[in-house]
This record gives C-alpha cells, sequence and structure tokens, in this order.
C-alpha cells in the first residue's frame, strides 16, 4: 500500500516536472526576436514543425540521427573512446535494468513466459548490467576526481548525477547480498514453497541451501554430512530447483554475500534486508521524482535536441521554433565538458581568470539568466565579458554530443547583453571580426552603439584629451605609467624616438584621411611622444589607438628601432585594464 | 618532410577552401601533414586585449608541436605573426618563458623552443623548391595579370618573420609567375587590406579595401592572388557586399594561391573548394593553355633566390626583376598635361622616371635600393606638384583669373594655388595681370614676355 503510493506519487511529480520543463521551453527566450513571439504561436509552430519533417524525406535523417548519435552516441565516440565507453556502460546498462528488472513484471514477463529474476538469465543478467552501471560510474569518478583533466569543472548537478545512480545501484547488490544470507527469507520461502513438514527434510533442505546457496543459518553450521546434504539435494531438486539458479550467477551480490557472510546473522536480526530494500526503492523513486529538475532531464532533452539539431537550420526553419529550440537545448545540457575542453581560448584562462569563457560555464550562467533570475552588475559584466571572448571558431558546436548549436547561441546572447549597456572592452579587437561578418543579422544602431561606447568609455577616462588646444602641465610625469611599458619587453623602445615622424608618414591609416588629426585624435609619433612624456591621458585617450591596423609598417621603417606597434599594443591593453580598474572603483569594488 | 599543420579558427570555419586545397597541394607534393588536435587559437585577436593571455596560447600551441617533435606550417598570416611573434620574445625572455612554462606544467606542456614556425608559402619556396614545383605543374595559364597580394604579417615585423625582403619582396611574385600567370606591378601592393579592423570601424577597412581592390583592377588585374583567410575574407565577402549594396561597381575576384596552384597541377576543383568562394571563379580556367609544360624559363624571368637576411650579413647581388617602368605608366595623365605647358620640364622628368628601374634595381650611389612606396612617394610628390602647376598655366591661358576662381576651378585650396604661382612667377611663365578691388588677377606669360 505504502509502496503503491510512493510510486504513484513519485509518477505524479516526476510528470508534474515534466509539463513544467516543458512549458519553459515554449515561454522563456534567448534572443532578442524570440521574445516577441507570443507563447500560442510558438506550440503551434512546433507540432507543425514535427509533422511536416515527419511526414518529409527529413524522417530519414531523423532515423539515422536517432540510431547513430542518440542510441549509440556516435558523436561522443569522436571525441574520446574512454567518455564513450562510459556512457554507454552507465546508460546501457541502467537502461536496460529498467526494462528487465525494474519493470521486470510487465516487460520481461510479457516476452518471457519462464521469466523469473532468480533464474538464469535474468538472474545473471541482472548483476551483469548492475556492474556495467557501477563500471561506468567509476569512469566517471576517475574522469572527474583522478584524472584532473584541466577546465573540466565538476558541480553540484554533476555530484547529484553520480551521487543517485551510485546509491541506486550499490544499495540494489547489496540487498541482493543480503537476501542471499538472509535466513529469516530462506523460512519465508520454505514455507509458502517447499511445503515440507519433516523436521529431518527440512533440515536435510536447509543443509543444501547452506552449503551451496549462501545461506547463514544460526542452527545449521558448520562441517555438514554428506549423507544429509544427498538428502537435501534430492528435496531441492523436486521444489526449489525451478526457479532458482545458482547464486554464483548472481556474481556481484554473491560476492558481497562471501563479504558480509561474518555479519549475516546480525544483520538478519536487524532486518537489514529492508533496510535495504527500502534505500534502494526510494533513491529510485526519488531519482524518478527529481529527474526533471536534475541533470537526468537530458535523458529526454537531449535526444530531442539531437532531433531538432539535425533537422533545424538557421534561415530555412521557423522563427518561432528556433526560438523554442534555443530553451530545450539548454536543458540538454550534461555539463560534459567536451565543448570545454576542445575550447580555442579555454586556455586563456589561466591569465583572464573569467570562468565564463569556457563553453560549458557560459551554459550554465546563460540557462540561471533564461531563467529569469537576477544577476547582479558583476555577474553579468563577467558573462558579457566570457561571451565575447570566444573566436567563433564554432568548434564546440560541433563537437557537442548533444547537438547544441552553441555559435548561434553565443552570438543571440552577445548581443542580448551588449544591449544592457555595459562597455564591453573586448569589441575593440579581431574578436569583432566576426560580428563585422554577421552586420545584416541586426540593426544599424545595435551594432554600432556598442562599439562607440566602449571607445567613449575610454576616452571619456581622459580627461586630459577633452580639451583642444590647453597648455598641458608637463610637470606631474606619470612615473608609475612610464614603468609600465615593459610587459612586451620591446614598449621601453619609445624612449628612442626623436620624431622623425617617419611612422606617421608609414601609416596607412593616417594616409586615408585628408586632415587626419581631426579623426584621429594624436598620430602615431605624437603617441609615443605621449609615452616619453608620461602623459597618460594622452597616450590612452586617441582614436588613433583602436583605428591602429597592427600592420607594423610604422616598426619596420622605423630607423630608431622604435617597436612602434608594439607600444601602441601595449597601450590598447594598459588603456582596457587601466579603464576598467577605475570603472569597478567608482562601483566602489576593486578588480 | 613533416609539418604540423595548424589551421587557427578562421579557416575551419569559415574559409574551409584554404584548408583543403592546401592539402590537396601538399599530398600531391609529397609534404606530410599531421594534425594535432588539441591545438588551439594562436591568440592574435587577444592581443588587443591582454598581453600574458595571447602569449599563452601561442605558447601552448608551440609546446604541443614541440611535444611531438614537429615544425608548425600554418595557411593563416595572422597566426604565423602571432606564433612567431611568441616563439621570438619567449626565446629572449626567459622570465616570461618561465611563468608560461609554470602555467602549461599543469597540462604537462613545457615550451622550450625547439621547434620552427613556418608559412605555406615558405615551406613551397624554399622546402619544396621552385624546380620541384615546376615538374608538378601539368597545365600553366597563359595571359593571366594578377596583383599578388603578401598581407602584412608574413613581412612584417621582419626582424621577427624573416620571410622576405620587408620592403621588396620577390618571393609570393615568384611562385605565383610559375604557374605561368604574370604578377602586376601595383602600387599599393604592400599595403594592409583592412581585415583587422573589420567589426572595429568598417568604414575605414573597407576603404582600405577598395583602394587596393581599385588600384589593382586599374593597372589591369583579373585576380588578386592571397595567402591569409582574412585576406581572402576581406577581399571576397566584404567585397561581395560592398558590389551587393552598390558601394562598388565591379568586383576584382580573390584566389587563394593553393587554388591558383592547385589548378595547374591537376587537383580536382572540388578539392580546391573553388566553388566556395563568394566571388566567383569560372572564368580562371580561361586563362589555362593547352600548351606541353614546364616551360622553359625565358630572359629575365626569376630563379630562385637565398632570401635576403636583414640580420647583419653582406647583401648579395642578385638579379631582381625589373618591371616595366611602372612610373611612366601610372602617372601618363600627369605627364600629358605637363608635356602640353611645357614640353622641356617634361623631358626632364621623363628622364627623372627612367631612374626608377634603375634605383629598384641596383640603388642609388650608395647602393640603398628603393621601394615601390618610397619613389611613390618621392617621385610622385614631385609629378602631381608639377602637373598641378600645368594645369593652372592651362586655365591661366584662357584668359586673367584670380587665385580664387582658380582654386574652385581646380579643386585645390587658395594657399596651393597661390604657391605654384609663385613659383610659376620666379620661372617667368605667370605674370601679374591686373588688380581688381584689392584681388590680383594674373595672366600666362608666352616664352619672351615680361610681363
Amino acid at each position: 500500500m505504502f509502496f503503491t503510493i510512493s510510486v504513484y506519487l513519485a509518477l505524479a511529480i516526476f510528470g508534474a516536472g515534466l509539463l513544467y520543463k516543458v512549458f519553459t521551453w515554449f515561454r522563456r527566450s534567448i534572443s532578442i526576436g524570440s521574445c516577441e513571439i507570443p507563447l500560442l504561436k510558438r506550440v503551434l509552430s512546433t507540432f507543425r514543425g514535427m509533422l511536416y519533417t515527419l511526414f518529409s524525406a527529413k524522417f530519414f535523417t531523423l532515423v539515422r540521427v536517432f540510431i547513430f548519435d542518440v542510441v549509440l552516441n556516435a558523436r561522443i565516440l569522436r571525441e574520446d573512446f574512454l567518455r564513450w565507453f562510459m556512457h554507454m556502460c552507465i546508460y546501457g546498462g541502467f537502461v536496460l535494468l529498467v526494462v528487465m528488472h525494474a519493470l521486470g513484471q510487465y516487460t520481461s514477463a510479457a516476452l518471457f513466459d519462464n521469466y523469473l529474476s532468480t533464474i538464469n538469465p535474468f538472474f545473471f543478467l541482472r548483476d551483469l548490467f548492475g556492474v556495467l552501471v557501477l563500471v561506468g560510474v567509476a569512469i566517471a569518478l576517475y574522469r572527474r576526481f583522478i584524472l584532473r583533466i584541466p577546465r573540466l569543472f565538476t558541480n553540484v548537478r554533476d555530484h547529484y548525477a553520480i551521487i543517485i545512480v551510485a546509491v541506486i545501484l550499490l544499495s540494489g547488490i547489496v540487498l541482493e547480498g543480503v537476501k542471499i544470507t538472509s535466513h529469516t527469507i530462506y523460512q519465508q520461502m520454505e514455507r509458502d514453497y517447499a511445503g515440507l513438514e519433516d523436521a529431518q527434510e527440512l533440515r536435510a533442505l536447509e543443509a543444501y541451501w547452506v552449503q551451496h546457496y549462501g545461506v547463514v543459518s544460526p542452527t545449521v553450521q558448520g562441517p555438514l554430512d554428506a549423507a544429509i546434504l544427498a538428502q537435501g539435494e534430492k528435496l531441492h531438486n523436486a521444489n526449489c530447483v525451478v526457479c532458482h539458479s545458482r547464486p554464483q550467477w548472481a556474481f556481484a551480490g554473491y560476492g558481497v554475500s562471501r563479504i558480509i557472510r561474518p555479519f549475516a546473522l546480525g544483520l538478519d536480526k536487524v532486518d537489514a534486508r529492508r533496510s535495504l530494500w527500502y534505500i534502494h526503492i526510494f533513491a529510485c523513486l526519488i531519482g524518478l521524482a527529481y529527474l526533471p529538475f536534475s541533470k537526468m532531464f537530458h535523458i529526454i532533452a537531449s535526444p530531442l535536441s539531437l532531433l531538432a539539431n539535425a533537422v533545424m537550420e538557421r534561415g530555412t526553419s521557423d522563427p518561432a521554433n528556433i526560438a523554442t529550440r534555443q530553451v530545450m537545448e539548454l536543458d540538454a545540457c550534461t555539463h560534459c565538458g567536451t565543448c570545454t575542453v576542445r575550447c580555442s581560448v579555454g586556455a586563456a584562462l589561466e591569465e583572464i581568470p573569467n570562468i565564463n569563457i569556457l563553453p560549458s560555464e557560459k551554459l550554465v550562467a546563460i540557462k540561471a539568466l533564461a531563467s529569469g533570475k537576477k544577476l547582479t552588475e558583476e555577474e553579468l559584466k563577467a558573462l558579457q565579458e566570457g561571451v565575447y571572448l570566444c573566436t567563433n571558431c564554432y568548434r564546440c558546436t560541433v563537437v557537442c554530443p548533444v547537438g547544441i548549436n552553441l555559435q548561434d547561441l553565443w552570438f543571440n546572447v552577445r548581443e542580448v547583453l551588449l544591449r544592457r549597456g555595459l562597455p564591453e572592452f573586448s569589441l575593440l579587437s579581431p574578436l569583432s571580426f566576426y560580428r563585422g561578418l554577421m552586420r545584416k543579422e541586426m540593426g544599424k544602431k545595435d551594432y554600432e552603439k556598442p562599439l562607440l561606447r566602449a571607445k567613449k568609455t575610454i576616452a571619456d577616462n581622459c580627461e586630459l584629451m577633452k580639451t583642444k588646444d590647453t597648455v598641458v602641465p608637463l610637470t606631474s610625469t606619470d612615473r608609475a605609467f612610464k614603468d609600465r611599458l615593459h610587459l612586451s619587453a620591446q614598449a621601453s623602445t619609445f624612449s628612442g624616438c626623436f620624431g622623425c615622424q617617419t611612422c606617421t608618414n608609414a601609416c596607412p591609416v593616417v594616409a586615408n584621411y585628408k586632415k587626419p588629426q581631426e579623426i584621429l585624435g594624436l598620430l602615431p609619433h605624437q603617441i609615443m611622444h605621449a609615452c616619453a612624456l608620461g602623459v597618460r591621458d594622452l597616450a590612452f585617450g586617441s582614436a588613433m589607438l583602436w583605428d591602429c591596423l597592427t600592420c607594423y609598417q610604422c616598426q619596420e621603417q622605423c630607423p630608431q628601432g622604435v617597436s612602434v606597434t608594439d607600444v601602441l599594443y601595449e597601450l590598447k591593453n594598459l588603456a582596457v585594464e587601466y579603464v576598467s580598474g577605475k570603472s569597478s572603483q567608482a562601483m566602489g569594488r576593486s578588480r | 618532410m613533416k609539418y604540423a599543420l595548424f589551421l587557427g579558427c578562421t579557416i575551419p570555419a569559415r574559409v574551409k577552401q584554404y584548408e583543403s586545397a592546401s592539402r590537396a597541394v601538399l599530398k600531391a607534393l609529397n609534404v606530410g601533414v599531421v594534425d594535432i588536435r588539441e591545438f588551439n587559437c594562436c591568440g592574435y585577436p587577444l592581443r588587443n586585449i591582454d598581453f600574458k593571455a595571447f602569449v599563452l596560447l601561442s605558447a601552448r600551441n608551440l609546446a604541443l608541436a614541440e611535444r611531438d617533435d614537429l615544425d608548425i606550417i600554418t595557411l593563416c598570416q595572422c597566426c604565423f605573426g602571432s606564433l612567431k611573434k611568441a616563439n621570438h620574445l619567449l626565446k629572449e625572455d626567459a622570465s616570461l618563458r618561465n611563468e608560461v612554462n609554470s602555467h602549461l606544467e599543469k597540462e604537462g606542456l613545457r615550451y622550450q623552443g625547439g621547434i620552427e614556425v613556418k608559412h605555406l608559402l615558405e615551406v613551397l619556396y624554399h622546402d619544396v623548391g621552385i624546380a620541384s614545383l615546376q615538374k608538378e605543374l601539368t597545365q600553366m595559364y597563359e595571359g593571366l595579370p594578377i596583383a599578388a597580394h603578401y598581407g602584412c604579417h608574413i613581412l612584417r615585423p621582419s626582424q621577427v618573420v624573416q620571410f622576405d625582403d620587408p620592403v621588396s619582396p620577390t618571393i609570393f611574385d615568384q611562385l605565383i609567375e610559375i604557374t605561368g600567370a604574370h604578377t602586376i606591378y601595383w602600387p599599393q601592393r604592400l599595403e594592409c587590406c583592412g581585415a583587422p579592423l573589420c567589426g572595429i570601424n568598417d568604414e575605414l577597412s573597407m576603404d582600405l579595401s577598395k583602394k587596393k581592390l581599385d588600384s589593382g583592377r586599374q593597372l589591369g588585374a583579373e585576380y588578386v592572388c592571397v595567402a591569409c583567410p582574412y585576406c581572402h575574407l576581406q577581399f571576397d565577402t566584404v567585397q561581395e557586399r560592398m558590389f551587393a549594396g552598390k558601394q562598388r561597381s565591379d568586383r576584382l575576384p580573390s584566389i587563394l594561391y593553393p587554388q591558383l596552384l592547385g589548378l595547374c597541377m591537376g587537383i580536382d576543383e572540388k578539392a580546391l573548394g573553388l566553388e566556395m568562394n563568394r566571388i566567383p571563379l569560372d572564368g580562371i580556367k580561361n586563362f589555362l593553355s593547352s600548351r606541353g609544360c614546364p616551360r622553359v624559363l625565358s630572359e629575365g624571368q626569376p630563379v630562385a633566390q637565398e632570401v635576403y637576411r636583414p640580420l647583419g650579413g653582406l647583401k648579395e647581388e642578385r638579379p631582381v626583376v625589373v618591371r616595366e617602368a611602372m612610373a611612366q605608366q601610372h602617372w601618363s595623365n600627369e605627364m600629358k598635361v605637363i608635356r602640353s605647358q611645357d614640353p622641356e620640364l617634361a623631358d626632364k622628368l621623363t628622364r627623372l622616371l627612367e631612374k626608377e628601374a634603375l634605383l629598384q634595381g641596383e640603388g642609388n650611389v650608395y647602393h640603398e635600393r628603393y621601394s615601390s612606396r618610397q619613389i611613390e612617394i618621392s617621385f610622385g610628390k614631385i609629378v602631381q606638384t608639377e602637373a598641378q602647376r600645368a594645369r593652372i598655366l592651362k586655365a591661366l591661358r584662357k584668359g586673367p583669373t584670380s587665385v580664387k576662381k582658380l582654386a574652385t576651378t581646380l579643386k585645390l585650396a587658395p594657399t596651393e594655388v597661390l604657391a605654384h604661382i609663385v613659383e610659376l612667377r620666379r620661372r617667368n611663365r605667370v605674370g601679374l595681370h591686373h588688380i581688381e578691388e584689392r584681388t590680383p588677377t594674373y595672366i600666362a606669360l608666352s616664352p619672351g614676355d615680361k610681363g
């Protein structure tokens, strides 16, 4: 009774959770355009899209992707054999256990007339599948905690997933071991199925079972008489063998039973079997009920994501469906870290300590953002920077085992964040090349505003540049600034400049304008001079700094060996550092 | 020959044809390439933001190649420049090296400076060699003028990249010419394509591209040949966008060097990815000639040479490909105007311009060779100034005019016009006519007049 109620309760919670999750797929949005699409439209478009795809040539694509990517996990195999093996063990073993063992009454019994969990092959297979899952869990623990793969992070959800599976499996195996040794159960089974009355016969049967079936009996112990065992065998063959294969077939449970032999009587007395049964069942039911809210939800979301990825494409798919897919994909993420391990700029984490550089961590933050959680300004800034520090090389998208269109996600989230108005200095680098190529995807204002904002923020912090035609006092030379110019070991060459203006004359950017000084502010030779004078504002504040092509013409032509381009690079780095430091000071926090 | 192929981020994502064409070409030339999966971004885009992050990213790649004991071959010039620069810095600066290694050790890697970084062009020119390349050709082009775009980061800073003469390079031209195409001389050839500013200052970026493409077109090129994905994207995708947006009326198609070479080696078009270029390249097949190959090198064609190494050592005497006095062609309009007003001066200038070939070859009396850019800056200035003066004279022949009116008609600044008038008066070509309400007017003098 209690058991039935618990099962139904768990199923109800699971069902409610599932519905809630699916609802959020249609309700939430990631990209700017998708907020405007009404909920009903998204639902209807999804149905329309699914029907259309199922009844078209794309159906075969779906079948192929289902077999290779969903069932056989081909995408994982392509990247890493160990991980593929681990996942196949866990998911294969678990699915088979659920079908054959947990739902044995319904599935196996329907397929096989002689189904009994204690009969081979089911007896053996149950343990085999169980051990398979445990092997997978062991590999998972090894990967995450022993191998120490750089930049692979493990969070609470990962811990939960490993723990719940481990608890279910281990409790099941230990339960089996305890059952094997349990005298109480033996007596119960004997009463129900043997129907013997003769004390001698009972004793003989029990002796047989103690000898060959691992039962630990308080009364029948020690070396047993051969004649009694022979009689026991006859009785066993008559009454028991039909339903019971040798316990050694259940090798895992049997192994446990051998280990616990010394404590078996004690465990039997405290009815350890019942407690273990409860642990096992409730672990399963908790796992089921909590499934939609945990990492385990990927068993539903990931196949959907893979199938959607196979047939959907930006430009041809309905924008409403793309919006829905973008939210659904976030639930498909298993935090496996493949994207992070293969990320082109992941190694930069060592120098730029922003965890959002890593794709898997970006996704975690984006999930929070999509769910409507309020992020602090610091968190938003960190996310914005992390999402922008991406070369758009597409690798994460190609390797994702669940088919999340990560590249698209980054692109959309980038624009959403940039619209919030926080200045982003990484925009002023070739990381914006992709954005430049994707110019047509957004309005002119949305494209230009973040760039202007970044440049303006830097210019605003350079007081001396704001007023033209003033006399700049040189007595307060910024020593600290001059000393800082040594990062690249070549920036200090600015001191060799004698103002010949060759760099300025060689510069193609300067040559592009009729009145370069008006547009660029300071020209290269003037910036070198500003460095020599230690006037930081002048060095940082000109547009020339960010319009530099880094074509190295100036450095090549300089007769004094001033590494002009390298100095400009250094100034760019220092300017960003200085301005970011200043703005976070203004916000009352240190960098 | 075996190298670790470094593709970078841009090629696999946006210019796949460069990868497939290069692989096909290198395979046909028996150059082995190994793919190292763990390669990451070279760090070039991050250099604007954080110097150490850039060095670390490059160093990781160098350490990975070193682990496998392979030199790196790269197809992208930005990657080439970054990796070379990082290699250079790490070799020089021990403290930087130690800092970087402390991060790399966490992954079991170590940078020791044992490998070199090379660009595709470098490998083709030095390691494969012109002679071997010529043996592989099954067809050649005929009558195909190509504008060779070197790119910036393969030439500069020359101390670090050590690829070719930064001021008067010839390697890329030679590599193109073995295919039978001839490279045109264009004054913009060594300028930047503008790609680094795409996304930051699009107007400036497109202006610079426009200048290059216009110059190439003007001087008769049919295609511009590039060896970097950024340059290619700029000349291909961005130019196509400018054309579609009616900012350009004509397109100069961009072709990647392995595509150009591959066609002559008989490599399949699909492998070369010709159809993946935005601006169609089908026309190029029309230039392929059916005549037998390889052609014997005729007079005046360059032979493979030792590359000039700027660091130390005497400059070796070497025959440089001397192109036609481009200067004369380039300023033909100006010379015409000058000749119409002052034939003697025009003769003098022609003699001066003829020196261009000499200056690019042997050099001046100090054996300093002039680059095309220097010639443009010095001679060009002279010719332009004289041309302006000639135009002023022409206008003055029509009747007396004031400085202001001349400035408006000829679209020059009044101060410029005045300076010219002063000089022309000194030469007795212009005289004061009369003063009208405090504004002087001038007139052209015929020879013999005193004014």
